[in-house]
């Protein structure tokens, strides 16, 4: 199998992870997996197979036994596991410390976050306030959620006019977004 | 300018004061944890600079201090007062806190996360805690970029605090609750709805005169309004379980339960030298005492405010004491604030 982003050298590392509940394969050769940040200067280490010791390791191992096991999700290459591109923190750091290291290591570690995000707090979708910079679409798309949710309620009511006027409101929302 | 511990409304009721902690990261730099020295210093000044170059009387109203550069001792005075944390004390990269002159606000840069955003007032008052941190927060992102995922909300160094990066905490004196052991049996039962007991010091601490902090543990699912809810619904199962619980104590032994708020008084009027603890536990006795009619409270100060006083480094201040001499220090000041009255 060639590697999927240079096309050019045979693909030896094969990663499948699980982003929203929907799984995703890539197949990348040493030096493209290196770039991208999955591999270390050592190479590669299947994540989940690594020596687990401390308390947060085994949260995290439990929780992967529950919900898709390290054979399902996991690096199958010996070697080091996922880093950060942005700040260079390696999975195994951030499972020995139980800290991340910057603001982009949520998007690189998601897989294992989001089911101990679960775990602790029942819960990985965030429902309170958005900031103003960085929240606009996602403004935009909560309220679209609730017209969509009044104009439910006003088609079940019969209150045509009401539905009428959040239909037009809902689709203006949408030409936006 | 009166500091918020120095208000009557501290030792109105079961709830000595509310408490809101907002955690925030600017996107642009690696949280304290993996940041340079250089990058730790542009984090301090782009925060003092987006609180102290508002305008407002809000802005104008606080001061700036560099905490690793800052004496120990002085240091440790703040983390007595809940100006700063012990994590921020123990931080060897630049670190700093913003405060407000009547210390309701204290805004810690380089602790765990970037920024900590904490505001406390006294008695229950969660709502004006919670919307003087909101205002804040709005102020701070006017100038700085917060590190943010649609999904997953405001992203924390520590995946506990992620979400909306609130903790929300009531103190609360309950020494009936303590005394009979029940605060651990209620502890237990609070931690299914997500809410956590703690001692005074939050986190890791152990519990002073019958102090603790009631906070959610969860920050992520739930709405900020939904956090406090929750909370406030527990605070009322807590008042009502430490009524319970002293109304049955006095009922069983009305002279016992009076002797043991005198002898208090006598302690604190009397004593040559006293230990923090024990100071604590006679305060704790007293304030119940007052609050049930027992007695009118004798000292000049409230508790609350007596009992940030007698803490080691606060009776140090004056200069280097060894333990011995802060007990005689320490009796001597509550000797002088209960005959004052």
């Amino acid at each position: 199998m060639l590697c999927e982003k240079c096309k050019k050298n045979q693909a030896t590392v094969h990663m499948k992870q699980v982003v929203n509940g929907q799984s995703k394969e890539l197949h990348l050769c040493q030096e493209c997996a290196q770039e991208a940040g999955y591999l270390n200067d050592m190479g590669l280490m299947g994540w989940g197979h690594g020596g687990f010791s401390n308390l947060f390791d085994d949260m995290f191992q439990d929780m992967f036994h529950i919900s898709a096991g390290p054979e399902t999700i996991g690096i199958g290459h010996n070697g080091s596991s996922v880093r950060c591109p942005s700040c260079g923190m390696t999975l195994d750091e951030f499972k020995r410390t139980g800290k991340l290291g910057c603001g982009q290591c949520y998007e690189a570690f998601a897989p294992y976050l989001q089911p101990a995000l679960r775990s602790i707090h029942g819960s990985d979708e965030h429902k309170g306030k958005i900031p103003q910079k960085s929240g606009g679409r996602m403004m935009a798309h909560r309220e679209l959620e609730t017209l969509k949710r009044k104009l439910a309620v006003a088609i079940e009511k019969e209150e045509f006019e009401e539905a009428a006027r959040l239909r037009d409101q809902i689709r203006a929302l949408e030409k936006e977004e | 300018m009166a500091k918020w511990y120095e208000s009557p409304k501290v030792d109105q009721g079961i709830v000595i004061s509310s408490r809101v902690r907002l955690a925030r990261n600017l996107k642009k730099y690696p949280f304290p944890i993996r940041m340079k020295k250089e990058e730790a210093e542009a984090v301090i000044q782009q925060v003092k600079d987006a609180v102290i170059n508002d305008r407002t009387p809000l802005g104008q109203s606080f001061h700036f201090y560099q905490v690793d550069t800052m004496p120990a001792g002085e240091k440790r005075m703040m983390v007595e007062s809940h100006v700063i944390s012990p994590v921020l004390l123990q931080q060897q990269k630049p670190c700093a806190v913003l405060v407000k002159d009547d210390e309701t606000v204290s805004i810690m840069i380089n602790e765990e996360d970037h920024i900590r955003i904490q505001t406390i007032f006294p008695g229950e008052d969660i709502d004006q805690a919670w919307d003087l941190a909101d205002k804040l927060d709005n102020l701070i992102e006017e100038t700085v970029e917060y590190a943010y995922n649609e999904h997953v909300g405001y992203i924390t160094a520590c995946p506990t605090n992620m979400g909306t990066g609130l903790r929300a905490s009531f103190m609360v004196h309950v020494p009936s609750l303590e005394a009979t052991g029940q605060i651990n049996n209620l502890s237990q039962a609070l931690s299914k709805f997500g809410i956590t007991v703690r001692g005074i010091y939050g986190e890791g601490s152990a519990s002073l005169g019958g102090i603790y902090q009631v906070s959610n543990q969860i920050t992520l699912g739930q709405s900020e309004e939904e956090i406090l809810k929750n909370l406030k619904n527990a605070i009322h199962l807590v008042k009502d379980q430490e009524q319970k619980v002293r109304k049955a104590i006095r009922e069983r032994d009305e002279v016992g339960y009076e002797d043991r708020i005198y002898r208090a008084l006598g302690v604190l009027q009397n004593a040559r030298k006293i230990s923090a603890q024990e100071a604590a536990d006679c305060l704790s006795l007293l304030r119940e005492g007052a609050q049930e009619g027992v007695l009118a409270w004798k000292a000049s100060k409230p508790m609350y405010e007596l009992f940030i006083a007698i803490q080691p480094c606060h009776m140090q201040k004056d200069g280097q004491k060894m333990a011995a001499e802060r007990d005689v220090a320490r009796a001597s000041y509550l000797r002088a604030v209960f005959h004052e009255k």
